[in-house]
């Protein structure tokens, strides 16, 4: 059965321009790469720091310009949970009003029917009201990456764009944060980007894993397919370097 | 009930020496700044010649002056009017300050260099300096003084919230707050202002010092509040010239002057202690 595609990128290039002594350098961060994101699945996006996976992200989200190419999207309002939980929420906020923005700047509710949406998600996202109160520097980094889960669902988004949430988290707050998504994922049935460099746990968590190097993507397959026969040699060694797959050739 | 639970947090968050010793210092220096301007003890300017020079008394605690004033009277109208060009010229300062430094912090891009380098020749001038050009284009009066030290003092201001806001900016939740739908404004006044209200406002309080100081000096030197009104800085310079004869004159606007700078910055070191 042919899904139906939310994103279709054809050809997406991005450069950036450095001015260093006064020269100027391009550097070529993607090139030429095509992507297709179905809908309702969760596709991962893996490789190497500096291999383009954020720039890639901040393409698809429109904040990075393309230098060729074109992306479709079906998706009005795509959201980001970012990496790093303790700058991705507004230190001076209380959590209600963090939680609350997106609906005072997109709907016409009133206080009261903002608080309970807010009291709801939190419910969703495994917190108490009791957390309305806080501000984001009192809550841990589990807590905090469930609050900006929370914000990013107010919007009601088809398509989540996270950014190697659980890297800043330790293990086991980790499976957590993941279980919480999976979870959302199944019942809300967002399209969820996950982009990270762990190998390990993109194999439980996503439909489709998408290996990326240099700028270009180097395989795309379902994961218990890529993690047996990985085709590219990149993908070999990502799969040797993560412990999951024996180096054949020592 | 509400009050009360208001200040125990308020105090909660804000405690330490500097800031309680800062905040009654300022306290005293607000109130006296506000009663006079109703009422002082006697006319400002109602001169007696029979109490020309005056050594303090019951009647007269600070002492007369070289035409039989009120030095008391004299020195509350001085810090009425030194308070309030302070608190305009800051006023200025940071509001200008915040607008240019925003746009500058937050935007960045070519405006931002141009605005930042007129922002570092201002700033190559002595803001004191600087005001006195802005005066003798402008004329000297107490109203020229004000505006001319508020122009004086937007560079610095622009310049610390400038660098406030680039760090600022970088952050993911601005980012996330872009996501959201947020306007630029609202990102820059809703979102990032609060983020940098403590800095702010231990810089304001540092800036009101130094307007406090200027507006001393311009006056010392003739061209702020112009007379029979009184100002700490003009009352210093009439002073000197009796300072054997009548050491009390120049000693209560000068220690007034003092008492006011060590309040406001006890006040901002307790600022910056606390956050």
């Amino acid at each position: 059965m042919e899904k139906e595609k939310l994103i279709e990128g054809k050809g997406i290039t991005v450069r950036f321009t450095n001015y260093t002594d006064g020269k100027r350098s391009i550097k070529t961060v993607l090139e030429d790469l095509d992507i297709d994101i179905y809908k309702g699945e969760i596709l991962g996006l893996a490789g190497e720091s500096g291999s383009g996976k954020s720039t890639l992200a901040k393409a698809l989200l429109g904040i990075v310009p393309l230098a060729s190419g074109t992306i479709e999207t079906k998706t009005k309002s795509p959201q980001m949970i970012f990496q790093d939980p303790y700058s991705s929420l507004n230190p001076a906020k209380k959590i209600s009003w963090i939680m609350e923005e997106p609906l005072k700047l997109k709907t016409s509710l009133s206080r009261t029917e903002r608080r309970d949406r807010v009291s709801s998600m939190l419910k969703e996202v495994g917190l108490s009201d009791e957390f309305m109160i806080r501000k984001p520097s009192e809550l841990s980094g589990g807590q905090r990456q469930r609050i900006c889960i929370g914000t990013a669902l107010m919007q009601e988004p088809e398509f989540i764009i996270a950014d190697e949430p659980v890297s800043a988290l330790d293990v086991t707050v980790q499976a957590q944060v993941l279980d919480l998504m999976g979870r959302l994922q199944d019942e809300k049935g967002f399209t969820v980007l996950f982009i990270s460099h762990d190998l390990r746990t993109m194999y439980n968590f996503c439909d489709r894993i998408m290996i990326l190097k240099d700028g270009k993507i180097a395989e795309t397959g379902i994961p218990s397919e890529l993690y047996r026969n990985p085709k590219h040699p990149y993908t070999k060694k990502l799969l040797e370097s993560a412990g999951i797959r024996k180096n054949e050739t020592v | 009930m509400k009050i009360k639970s208001f200040v125990k947090r308020f105090f909660k968050k804000y405690h330490g020496f500097n800031f309680v010793c800062g905040l009654v210092i300022c306290g005293i220096i607000f109130l006296a700044a506000f009663i006079a301007v109703f009422h002082t003890p006697y006319g400002s300017t109602e001169m007696n010649a029979s109490l020309k020079f005056a050594s303090p008394s019951f009647a007269h605690i600070f002492g007369c002056d070289n035409y039989g004033r009120d030095i008391f009277s004299r020195v509350l109208e001085g810090i009425r009017n030194t308070f309030f060009i302070a608190l305009t010229t800051v006023f200025i300062g940071t509001f200008a300050g915040i607008v240019i430094g925003a746009g500058c912090g937050y935007y960045g891009g070519r405006l931002d260099h141009v605005l930042m380098r007129v922002n570092d020749a201002l700033f190559a001038f002595p803001s004191v300096l600087l005001a006195l050009v802005i005066i003798s284009l402008l004329g000297p009066s107490s109203f020229n003084v004000t505006i001319a030290l508020g122009i004086a003092f937007i560079p610095s201001f622009a310049r610390i919230v400038r660098s406030e806001y680039k760090k600022q900016a970088a952050l993911d939740y601005v980012q996330s707050a872009k996501l959201m739908g947020a306007g630029d404004l609202r990102i820059i006044f809703v979102h990032i202002l609060p983020n940098i209200l403590p800095v702010l406002m231990s810089s304001v309080m540092i800036g009101f010092n130094n307007a406090v100081l200027a507006e001393a000096g311009l006056s010392y030197l003739g061209i702020g509040v112009q007379p029979p009104n009184a100002s700490l800085g003009r009352m210093l310079s009439e002073a000197q010239s009796y300072i054997f004869t009548a050491p009390w004159y120049a000693l209560f606007p000068g220690l007034m002057i003092i008492i006011m700078v060590l309040g406001f910055s006890l006040l901002s070191e307790g600022i910056s202690e606390n956050s």
